[in-house]
């Protein structure tokens, strides 16, 4: 069944950030969203995985729906190894096959205190890939990654994407021309 | 160099505590010198003869155990419940308007009024260790529950998305988000337990306690006595602080 957002609105403090927005989002596939800063990505994303409710309209089709996250901050347990943050959300063994997979493996043992940025981003997500699920949200996932790495990795994500729905914040246009579909949310309301 | 700079740190950290001690032990002296009298003021000598000649006996180290043991015991008993109840308050908003005028009254209330409350109630023996309980449960609830209060939304968030069990959203997100709060009210706690402990065996004179002994020498107007106790009590806390401060770091560090 499709995901289907009908005119949902969400505002902070009296500021609008999503006003009366409605698409459809695919069962399988990539689709990007994309929008200058402030336009409400991020927050699209929260009220999809449920995190938030929206001011009003609804979200249908996501009712048994197993949603997997990749946030905007890394949001690691600052006390617990790179193995440990994805096994804690997949399991040892997903979390083997994921930090091996995005050539964070070697840091497995490490605190994220101890991990440079791009490589927290790849614990995070490893994690959100160890996990699972029928929809993978991924906020600017690839901030501090070079490009070979990039290269690399993304063949992962569109794997992953056989078989789940993969919602992607980017504001690489490279990162965009992998989706079936995407939507521009702009800040004029 | 390195080593040179190594060795004088070292001495430092071995000469300057010596060197304050000595200071302040001369200060004493000095005092002594100028009131001239032993009843008001006896001087470190005196007060270090007393005290060995009281360590010689069996009695000296069964009321300094007896004491400890009661506070220990009030102590411990104030950490449980102040846990207990800071987890509680903690996670349920509602449970802590209704419990939080009950701790601040504790807290704000002199602990001279509960002793005399106390010294109705309960045996000699257990109003200082409901004493000691009553300063501990106050500091270490609201450690806990500011802890937990703390704790980073955003993770909180990350364990919902990734449906963490019970177990592993207290081990791994509430555990190391409120262990800093807990260590530092049990540092503070440990030293209003003990003072306010031996207030009240002063008051509730159990048969073997350091208070009473502090009372005696107050009674028979043995000052000595009254200074040589009173070193005995700081050097026990000294020891019971240094002891917590060595377990605490090891649950720190696991």
């Amino acid at each position: 069944m499709a995901i289907k957002i009908e005119n949902i609105s969400k505002s902070y403090e009296g500021k609008k950030v999503i006003y009366n927005l409605s698409f459809e989002l695919p069962e399988k596939g990539i689709f990007c969203l994309l929008g200058e800063s402030g336009s409400g990505k991020t927050t699209l994303l929260r009220l999809i995985a449920g995190l938030e409710e929206p001011d009003s309209g609804k979200i249908t089709g996501l009712e048994d729906k197993k949603i997997s996250f990749v946030f905007q901050e890394d949001r690691l347990l600052p006390g617990s190894t790179a193995f440990e943050n994805v096994a804690l959300a997949g399991g040892a063994e997903a979390a083997k096959l994921w930090l091996e997979r995005l050539e964070i493996d070697q840091a497995e043992a490490q605190k994220p205190c101890t991990l440079s940025g791009g490589m927290c981003r790849r614990v995070a997500l490893a994690r959100a890939l160890a996990f699972g699920g029928d929809v993978l949200l991924l906020d600017e996932p690839f901030k501090g990654y070079d490009i070979e790495l990039k290269k690399r990795i993304i063949p992962y994500i569109v794997e992953f994407s056989q078989n789940a729905l993969v919602v992607l914040v980017t504001h690489n246009e490279s990162e965009a021309a992998l989706a079936g579909g995407s939507i521009y949310l702009s800040k004029d309301r | 160099m390195n080593f040179i700079m190594k060795a004088e740190r070292k001495s430092l950290t071995v000469l300057r505590p010596l060197a304050v001690t000595l200071f302040w032990l001369g200060v004493w002296q000095l005092a002594f010198f100028l009131v001239k009298s032993e009843l008001l003021l006896p001087s470190p000598g005196q007060t270090a003869l007393r005290l060995f000649e009281l360590m010689q006996t069996g009695g000296f180290w069964l009321k300094s155990l007896s004491s400890l043991l009661r506070i220990v015991k009030g102590f411990s008993l104030g950490v449980i419940t102040g846990v207990v109840l800071g987890v509680l308050t903690g996670r349920f908003r509602l449970l802590r308007a209704f419990v939080s005028p009950a701790l601040n009254t504790i807290k704000a209330t002199p602990v001279a009024s509960f002793i005399i409350l106390a010294l109705i109630w309960l045996t000699k023996d257990g109003v200082p260790v409901f004493i000691s309980f009553l300063m501990v449960l106050p500091i270490i609830w609201s450690n806990v529950a500011q802890g937990i209060e703390e704790t980073d939304k955003n993770l909180l968030e990350m364990t919902r998305v990734f449906n963490f069990s019970r177990k592993n959203l207290a081990l791994k997100v509430y555990l190391p988000s409120v262990r800093p709060y807990f260590l530092a009210g049990c540092t503070t706690a440990l030293g209003f337990a003990w003072k306010a402990g031996i207030a009240a065996e002063i008051l509730s004179l159990p048969l073997k306690s350091i208070g009473k002994e502090l009372y005696n020498s107050k009674i028979y107007l043995e000052t000595t006595d009254l200074f040589a106790w009173s070193v005995a009590v700081i050097t026990l806390s000294i020891i019971l602080e240094k002891l917590l401060v060595f377990l605490l770091g090891k649950i720190k560090s696991k």
